[in-house]
């Protein structure tokens, strides 16, 4: 069930209706569980056993967390038990054959022979966004961050909440549970911010993200038939693409998640528009960077222990940050583009640009092309099929030469041209917060005109979010 | 909040809401409508090759039959040519234009292209009773429902639903189906989509063999749904019995309604000087039905040629099982079977016409 689909309009309206009739948080709670458990079954109910268990686990390790005072063993053993557990479950559905079949092919390589194990599985879908905000349950109730919480009701509530829970964004326990505790009141509801914001969703998604994936596609399949600036549009189209994918999920997500009167941390900020790449992770998927950051980068040793260690830390974040998209050594290459960005950048900061002041300003453009160049290199390897085809596209983006001559049936770079235009000018000035002041039949008569001149850009035939395969 | 307090709430919500309906729905039909001026006509499986080869020869085909899949797999034009001339007519040279669930609006817009672009050679044009309406939802959405959901079509659309014989509840639904293609279609949903992102690689345009002049005998194109009718039929002898027995008993269904739409139709044809008839072919699952429109057509306008076979009493032959390829059409033996008879009744409904004199003058 995607958030562009007729019967999710029939879905959320019915839970919109009826979360809003009951009076009493807990049938509240109730019933949004109830209706999390039915939007994930609608993808396959077999799944439903997972994402219990999963919450099972978390539920038992925040038991442990109430039973035991801070710093006793069994605590922290139920801790890593419980980590273990939930990074098993995810291993085995998302990881195994990967490494499997990396263990087979290294054996070969070192003149072994070792037989071929793999499992007929299916990836179930948003089982990593899920696995990490259980983690991060276990995690803040382990610290004292958060009570854990008696009611096995909450816990599955907080791990299955639909808006979130197949593409995230990943909702920390300490910032989604505090708002359990009471009903969430209408009154707080900002109906017209949320409105805004979930066309604004809707639009990425569904009439920017699905018209340009076919252009993507066909590049991606043969780039050798195309011309090279056709190919080098091709990925910056992706870049696109996989932005407003997923920004345009993380947008409806949080407007539905509002809507019933719950708040969603921010998932994306405009992070084309970074001055480095630093800051482009502080404002792509932000959720997750945060995660890594706090779960992983931090706990490593950050940057603590001296330059070298930080980036080492910082390239094992990046690396296992890439491989947490999927089990391929193209994501892992992915992490690895951006850690080195990110390690050079430390470089460049601590070596020239504090001795050299002007290099701050140049730094705003420049640093933002490069970043954006670069950023779009590493998507490259994210999109790929397979390393062959990744290294064949960065050729092409490197070099600016392909034998090919095809062309789009689009004028693709005005188009790019047009898209990075209305993206800066809506970054600028603001566009949904002025759609959201309006008054109320002011933003009634702008809604439904902008309404429904999206709705004739929404092509036929539903492409899932890119993110649901993570 | 007091339950005054949630009142206003409503209150002051509705205006706002009402008025976001209303310009949703003014401005995605206005767009959409606009866009649809713009746009080609789509290209449709059977309906766009038939329609192409009979644009580029129209002028060799004097005798076109339009219909549903009953047209569409059971008139052979060289039978039916054949047939025709051992009845001593002049040889017709037959174009079959039957296409699968064709529909009332379908229908009309069929005969509009054919006249046009027949002029000066049709001699004789025979339409079937056509399907009122889609009942599924995908059939009321897809490109080519999309494409007759135009405001040109509404009248025609409604007029086959609420004329077509059958009870209070079905037409309702029918209609609902209708609104909702319509609603879908003045969304406007994918329009803009089209016109503005083209695919990258144009689809297979739809091909027909036309060596048979738009006839195909069914099952020598099989897909899943022909394999799954054939296999139902094969497996369940005793449903084409029941229909069967169906025949010549009671029916509160109203067909005088649907004598009248079909009057019309063959008026109008009349009216540009052609032989006009209507086709009722043998379908065993509407036994009930249209063998009792035909026979209201004949009563209410006697000189319209009507051809009405599906009437096991009449045509026993027609209705032996084996000639049947699933319980609403022929294969091939029954195809050649029934257009023999077909060729020599239209030779002997077009003799004793005045189209048909005044043709002969011509």
């Amino acid at each position: 069930m995607l958030f562009v689909e007729p019967r999710f309009f029939l879905f959320f309206g019915i839970v919109f209706a009826l979360t809003w009739a009951l009076r009493s948080n807990l049938w509240r709670k109730r019933v949004l569980t109830l209706a999390s458990y039915v939007f994930y079954g609608a993808w396959d109910w077999r799944f439903l056993g997972l994402i219990l268990l999963i919450t099972v686990i978390s539920y038992l390790v925040g038991v442990a967390a109430n039973r035991y005072p801070p710093g006793d063993r069994t605590r922290k053993l139920a801790l890593a038990a419980g980590i273990a557990a939930s990074l098993g479950v995810l291993g085995v559905f998302k990881y195994f054959n990967f490494f499997a079949d990396s263990f087979v092919d290294f054996a070969g390589l070192m003149g072994f022979s070792a037989g071929s194990v793999t499992l007929n599985l299916v990836l179930p879908v948003g089982i990593s966004f899920y696995t990490f905000q259980a983690i991060s349950y276990m995690v803040d109730t382990h610290r004292g961050d958060i009570g854990a919480r008696r009611s096995f009701l909450d816990v599955a509530f907080y791990i299955a909440f639909f808006p979130q829970l197949v593409a995230g964004p990943i909702v920390r326990a300490s910032e989604f549970i505090p708002q359990m505790d009471t009903a969430r009141k209408w009154a707080d509801v900002s109906v017209r911010a949320c409105l805004t914001l979930f066309l604004i969703g809707f639009i990425k998604k569904a009439c920017i993200s699905d018209n340009i994936a076919q252009y993507v596609d066909v590049i991606f399949a043969d780039p050798s038939s195309f011309a090279a600036s056709q190919v080098v549009a091709g990925v910056l189209l992706y870049g696109i693409q996989i932005y407003c994918d997923f920004s345009g999920y993380s947008d409806m997500a949080i407007a539905c998640a509002g809507l019933l009167g719950y708040k969603f941390p921010a998932n994306f900020d405009s992070p084309y528009l970074s001055p480095d790449i630093q800051d482009f992770w502080r404002r792509w998927h932000i959720s997750l960077s945060s995660w890594l950051r706090d779960y992983l980068y931090i706990p490593l040793g950050g940057n603590r222990r001296g330059n070298a260690r930080r980036d080492v830390n910082l390239m094992t974040t990046m690396v296992l940050g890439g491989l947490w998209h999927g089990a391929s050594f193209n994501f892992v290459i992915w992490g690895f583009l951006h850690g080195i960005a990110l390690i050079v950048q430390r470089g460049w900061n601590s070596l020239v640009a504090r001795r050299v002041p002007a290099m701050g300003l140049i730094g705003g453009f420049i640093g933002g092309a490069v970043t954006y160049y670069w950023v779009n290199l590493a998507w490259i390897f994210f999109r790929a099929a397979d390393l062959g085809e990744a290294l064949a596209i960065s050729r092409t983006y490197l070099t600016w030469s392909s034998s090919g001559e095809n062309v789009l049936p689009i004028a693709v770079w005005p188009l790019l041209a047009g898209l990075g235009v209305v993206h800066w000018l809506s970054h600028r000035f603001g566009a949904q917060e002025m759609i959201e002041r309006l008054g109320p039949n002011r933003f009634a008569v702008a809604y439904g005109v902008i309404a429904a001149i999206a709705i004739a850009f929404v092509p036929l035939g539903y492409r899932p979010f890119i993110y649901f395969q993570f | 909040m007091s339950e005054r307090g949630n009142l206003a709430q409503v209150r002051a919500a509705l205006v706002p809401t009402l008025l976001m309906a209303a310009t949703f729905a003014v401005i995605a039909s206005g767009f959409s409508l606009f866009l649809r001026h713009q746009a080609p006509v789509p290209d449709m499986n059977v309906l766009s090759p038939k329609l192409a080869a009979y644009k580029a020869h129209a002028d060799a085909y004097d005798t076109v039959f339009i219909g549903t899949s009953r047209t569409f797999y059971h008139v052979v034009p060289d039978e039916v040519e054949a047939a025709a001339v051992s009845a001593g007519c002049p040889r017709p040279n037959v174009f079959n234009f039957g296409v699968f669930g064709l529909t009332g609006a379908e229908q009309d817009w069929l005969v509009d292209q054919v006249l046009e672009a027949g002029k000066g050679t049709l001699r004789t044009v025979v339409i079937e009773d056509p399907l009122p309406e889609a009942r599924a939802l995908d059939n009321a959405t897809n490109e080519r429902a999309r494409f007759f959901h135009g405001p040109a079509e509404y009248e025609a659309t409604v007029k086959s639903i609420t004329s077509f014989p059958e009870s209070a509840p079905k037409k309702m639904f029918r209609l609902g189906i209708f609104g909702v293609g319509t609603a879908y279609d003045l969304s406007g949903v994918g329009r803009a989509a089209a016109f503005f992102f083209p695919a990258p690689e144009k689809p297979t345009a739809f091909k027909l063999d036309m060596e048979f002049d738009g006839f195909e005998i069914l099952g020598s194109h099989p897909t899943p749904d022909i394999d799954a009718r054939r296999t139902d039929f094969l497996d369940h002898p005793d449903k084409f019995d029941a229909a069967m027995a169906r025949y010549g008993a009671a029916s509160d269904e109203n067909v005088a309604a649907r004598a009248i739409y079909l009057e019309a139709r063959l008026r109008r044809i009349r009216a540009l000087g052609l032989n006009a008839a209507l086709f009722i072919s043998p379908d065993s699952a509407e036994l009930d039905r249209t063998p009792r429109v035909g026979v209201e057509l004949a009563r209410i306008a006697p000189d319209l040629p009507v051809l009405n076979f599906n009437r096991p009493d009449a045509y026993p032959d027609l209705f032996e099982r084996s000639l049947w390829f699933d319980h609403s059409h022929y294969g091939e033996a029954g195809a050649r079977a029934l257009s023999r008879v077909l060729g020599a009744e239209l030779c002997s409904e077009l003799k004793r016409s005045d189209a048909g004199a005044q043709h002969a003058i011509r």
